[in-house]
């Protein structure tokens, strides 16, 4: 099992869902392909992590544990979210959903998680760039696969933001060439090798270097969903389906947070100052400030779980910025944690439109009544992501704010706290209406299994998570958070 | 070819690109906006070729070569036939009119100049003025973006910003590795034609192509 | 001899200007299979025109008399301050690169005024869409002057050649080229030719310079058309001189004047034909759309001047 050969079955069972003639066949790639991409994934993984960089491609591929964390938190939210889409994507009857679709969703789903593969173990950075361009296109298309009209304009406010976002972080990256071609002696065709760069990072210019990181926390932050370049985020997050708005939120928010990551490392050992971390820190600090208004006047729950996305990147951003052990382990921690709450909101909220047939937060009451599992799930996730204990994202966040007064960054993290509250207030009176109460009108009750099964495995995770850091992942994160820190390998 | 001849074909050929991209802001149907656009990258080709003999740069004659198949024939016959198959209205409405952006434009000019002259530590390996047109290029690629309410010239301002990024990468520093640029070009390509098959979609749902109809998703 | 020489050149003018009416006209008749008029057929036209009498407007006032012969007037002033085939022009002096663009601008204010004087609506129409055009058109010839004379230190026409002259051949001096384009955009504009104005045209709909000597006939009208045709060779010249300047001697002896004289006819004849190019390939612009274009020559003028003093004089 090398990087290539687990690239590869994402490619192979794109095509295949593509070439398929039949639904069966169609349902079989597209979930035989994610189980084995997330089995080989999770034992490629979990069993190289510790033996040091693993490189292929002529040193354009790598994995370190950085890489290898954010390609085990894909392959696992693959699996879910297959396995939750086969659930219902495939049933025959009135609401059927015709072959040429199937397809479709097949191909472009497992294409979206072989560029995001892709991004995560790029060594370099030209190859990260043009992957993390090719997780716009693969996406936009899963975005817009009901047809819709506000699909079609989500899908092209996507298309054209994210475009020129990363636009502008191909001109970041094009600064970094220039002053890595400028100052590091030797290289040749390693200029752009990340671990190359990592490791002679004193020789970069600092000046070339800070202006380079602002163009890519531009650019790559709009992919990220930091504000102020956020505002494509709401709409392609809420008009997508479900298990694509789980993926979109959980995972592809936090390869592009790797891609600013990469270049963090880079500019905080070339220019040996705080520069881009309080710039993080700002503009984390203003992605949580800005999610406030949106969650607390929200009307449409799926924009409401997209704005949470908002803040939570920007929390990742913050502690990614604040730094230290505490702030990096934080970090790294929420992604994951922040990537299994919301997809869990997102599946939620797949049941809720299938059972109640609306959009719209005022419309849904007495969830619990109607269905009560739907209804635990729901609340439990709502608790979780707006940091309650003893769920997971409590615990990351507390991380990321103990880095943040360990660091002295004693006003962020008190407009932080204050913000967290609003939100937590927000979401608490959105979840009441929503899950107490008594329903207004009579709903279908067709039972999934698997779609509940997955519901129930994602609280599970939740819960174990909030007690309980297992010993693989705890290892994998301290070995990424010293990558992060600096030191390599 | 002598060499006091390349600074004098580097202006010319730079001012060249300033006047095709105001052709391409000035145009009043869309089709003159995308010829305009074939004009502007066809430049931007005989530019790379232009560092390339100066520099003895080899690989760059390929992404001249590459440059020239794809951004001046290929994408703008893509754009034609989508601008048949859409059936749009060929005259182009903006925002402001044209003179007012006109000037803007200019004033960009003046703002990539300033911001380039201030920057200290940049040593271009090509003559200084183009790291400001690039820049230029690429703020204009933002304008033509945001001033026009067509789909598609929202696309021929991001190739736009593309050109200019390219065209800042290979004067600051000989082009990024060929590895890369058949990347990015490929890129571009993919994304021209997904962009155009929404432009497809959106014709479909809106009746048209004009960007003030997307308004609908708000809060 | 300078005399001789200078008089010469507005002369010269005179009589080349229907030569370059007649060559973009064949242009024209070429390209759409028809033979196209005689080389002489334009002078025999301007002639006849003298020759024939004249239909006054019972409530024509003196400027419906007067401003044939000052537009005349004005354009050929304007050809005694260029440098044609020789150094100098009679009437050089510094700063006559203004007075240049204020002669042309008196023959057209009084041209504007005729055409309002006898109270047609078509002439009022044909002034009320000059002056909008050019209003765009003389800053924008103004700027360019301005740009070409920051560089080469002087703003008399003649000392900007000789400057520019003196650059070797294949200068291209980054902000002040750009002034070749705004002066071709100007050509066009002021000399009437697609796309800004149609030349072969009567219809109201498209007419500009038609409209307002369309009261004319006979003697004025001959002296309208070939100041006209003047006016354009002057702009033609300009380009010619001013952005191509190598050939041009400032001694007295025969044979580079000669030579000069063989170089600025080929030099016209280029420019003239890139002119009928246009006019042949392209369609006329309408009305409202026409400040665009001339806006364009006038941003690339801006840019020329302000570019010099913004960025440093160009390298």
């Amino acid at each position: 099992m090398t990087i290539g050969y687990l690239l590869a079955i994402p490619v192979v069972s794109a095509f295949c869902c593509l070439a398929s003639g039949t639904k069966a066949f169609v349902r079989f790639f597209f979930v035989a392909g994610a189980v084995l991409l997330a089995a080989a994934g999770e034992y490629f993984v979990f069993t190289r992590a510790g033996q040091g960089n693993l490189f292929a491609f002529g040193g354009n591929l790598f994995m370190d544990p950085l890489g290898a964390l954010f390609a085990a938190l894909i392959v696992a939210l693959g699996l879910l979210s297959a396995v939750y889409a086969g659930g219902y994507l495939f049933e025959e009857g009135p609401s059927a959903i015709p072959l040429r679709k199937l397809r479709r969703y097949g191909f472009f789903f497992h294409l979206f998680l072989f560029t995001m593969l892709l991004t995560v173990f790029a060594n370099n950075l030209g190859i990260m760039w043009i992957s993390i361009e090719g997780t716009t296109l693969a996406s936009a298309f899963l975005v817009n696969i009901d047809d819709k009209k506000s699909s079609v304009e989500a899908a092209w406010k996507y298309l054209i933001l994210c475009s020129v976002g990363i636009a502008l972080a191909l001109f970041g990256i094009i600064l970094v060439y220039y002053s890595a071609a400028l100052g590091v002696s030797g290289g040749g065709n390693y200029l752009l090798n990340w671990t190359f760069l990592a490791g002679r990072a004193k020789e970069l210019n600092p000046q070339v270097m800070r202006l380079a990181f602002v163009f890519i926390l531009v650019g790559y932050g709009t992919k990220a969903g930091l504000a102020p370049f956020h505002s494509w985020l709401p709409d392609a997050h809420s008009q997508a389906p479900s298990p694509v708005s789980a993926l979109l939120s959980g995972v592809l928010l936090s390869c592009a947070t790797l891609g600013i990551l990469r270049f963090h490392i880079l500019t905080k050992a070339a220019t040996e100052s705080p520069f881009s971390g309080h710039l993080l820190i700002f503009f984390g600090v203003l992605s949580v400030a800005v999610a406030v208004p949106f969650i607390l006047d929200q009307k449409d729950y799926k924009r409401l779980f997209a704005y949470s996305s908002v803040e939570h990147m920007g929390l990742v951003a913050a502690g990614l910025g604040f730094g230290g052990a505490w702030g990096l382990y934080g970090a790294l921690l929420h992604v994951v944690n922040h990537a299994f709450g919301k997809s869990l909101l997102f599946f939620c909220s797949g049941h809720l439109l299938h059972q109640f047939g609306t959009k719209e937060i005022g419309k849904i009451r007495g969830i619990l009544k109607v269905n009560p599992l739907l209804g635990g799930a729901f609340f439990a996730g709502i608790m979780a992501i707006t940091g309650m204990p003893p769920f997971n994202i409590f615990v990351s966040k507390f991380f990321i704010l103990c880095g943040g007064f360990a660091g002295g960054h004693f006003f962020a993290c008190g407009i932080l706290l204050f913000l967290l509250v609003f939100i937590f207030a927000g979401f608490l009176r959105h979840a009441c209406n929503m899950v107490f109460g008594i329903p207004e009108k009579t709903v279908r009750a067709e039972r999934n299994r698997v779609m509940d099964g997955v519901l129930l495995a994602g609280v599970f995770f939740l819960v174990l998570l909030g007690v309980w850091v297992p010993g693989p992942l705890h290892r994998l994160i301290l070995g990424a958070v010293s990558v992060a820190g600096g030191t390599t390998g | 070819m002598s060499s006091e001849w390349i600074p004098s074909l580097v202006h010319f050929f730079g001012m060249m690109l300033l006047v095709a991209s105001f052709g391409i802001i000035a145009a009043p149907q869309i089709m003159a906006s995308v010829r305009a656009y074939a004009v502007h990258s066809f430049l931007l080709a005989v530019i790379t070729v232009l560092v390339a003999l100066a520099g003895h740069v080899e690989h760059l004659l390929i992404s001249a070569a590459l440059t020239v198949v794809l951004k001046t024939v290929v994408i703008p016959r893509v754009f034609s036939k989508m601008i048949h198959r859409l059936g749009v209205r060929r005259e182009v409405e903006s925002y402001a009119n044209v003179p007012f952006l006109l000037l803007i434009s200019v004033l960009l000019l003046f703002v990539s100049f300033y911001v380039t002259s201030g920057l200290r530590g940049l040593e271009p390996v090509f003559s200084k003025e183009f790291v400001s047109i690039a820049i230029f290029t690429v703020f204009f690629g933002m304008l033509v973006m945001i001033s026009v309410k067509k789909a598609m010239t929202q696309v021929l301002g991001l190739l736009l910003i593309e050109n200019g990024l390219f065209l800042l990468g290979i004067t600051m520093t000989f082009g990024m590795p060929l590895l890369v640029e058949l990347g990015i070009s490929f890129d571009v390509l993919v994304a021209v034609f997904i962009m155009g098959i929404f432009m497809l979609k959106i014709r479909g749902a809106f009746e048209g192509i004009d960007i003030d109809d997307l308004t609908e998703l708000k809060g | 001899m300078t005399l001789i020489l200078s008089v010469f050149q507005a002369v010269l003018i005179a009589g080349f200007a229907p030569a370059v009416s007649w060559f973009i006209k064949k242009m024209k008749a070429v390209s759409q299979n028809r033979v196209g008029p005689r080389f002489f057929q334009v002078y025999f036209d301007l002639i006849k025109l003298f020759r024939k009498g004249m239909v006054i407007s019972g409530t024509a006032s003196w400027v419906f008399h007067a401003a044939p012969y000052v537009f005349f007037g004005g354009t050929i002033a304007a050809a005694l301050m260029l440098p044609v085939i020789w150094k100098g022009a009679l009437c050089g002096f510094m700063g006559d690169a203004i007075l240049f663009v204020y002669l042309l601008a008196l023959g057209r204010f009084f041209l504007v005024l005729a055409a309002l004087d006898t109270g047609t609506a078509f002439g009022g129409m044909g002034s009320s869409r000059e002056m909008f055009l050019s209003s765009l058109a003389e800053p924008a010839l103004l700027l360019s002057f301005f740009s070409i004379g920051f560089h080469t230190k002087t703003l008399s026409l003649t000392g900007m050649m000789s400057v520019l002259a003196a650059d070797s051949p294949h200068r291209v001096i980054f902000f002040v080229s750009l002034a070749f384009g705004a002066v071709l955009i100007l050509a066009i504009a002021e000399s009437g030719r697609i796309p800004v104005d149609n030349p072969a045209t009567h219809l109201e709909l498209t007419m500009v310079h038609e409209a307002m000597v369309l009261e004319y006939s006979g003697r004025y009208l001959a002296l309208l058309e070939w100041g006209h045709q003047i006016k354009q060779l002057l702009f033609l010249t300009l380009l010619a001189n001013l952005f191509f300047p190598w050939g041009i001697p400032d001694t007295f002896n025969a044979v580079p004047i000669v030579l000069s004289l063989l170089l600025y006819a080929g030099k016209i004849a280029v420019a003239a034909w890139v002119i009928g190019w246009i006019e042949i390939h392209f369609a006329k612009l309408r009305l409202f759309r026409v400040p665009d274009f001339l806006a364009v020559a006038f941003v690339l003028a801006l840019l020329s001047f302000l570019g010099q003093l913004m960025v440093g004089r160009g390298a």
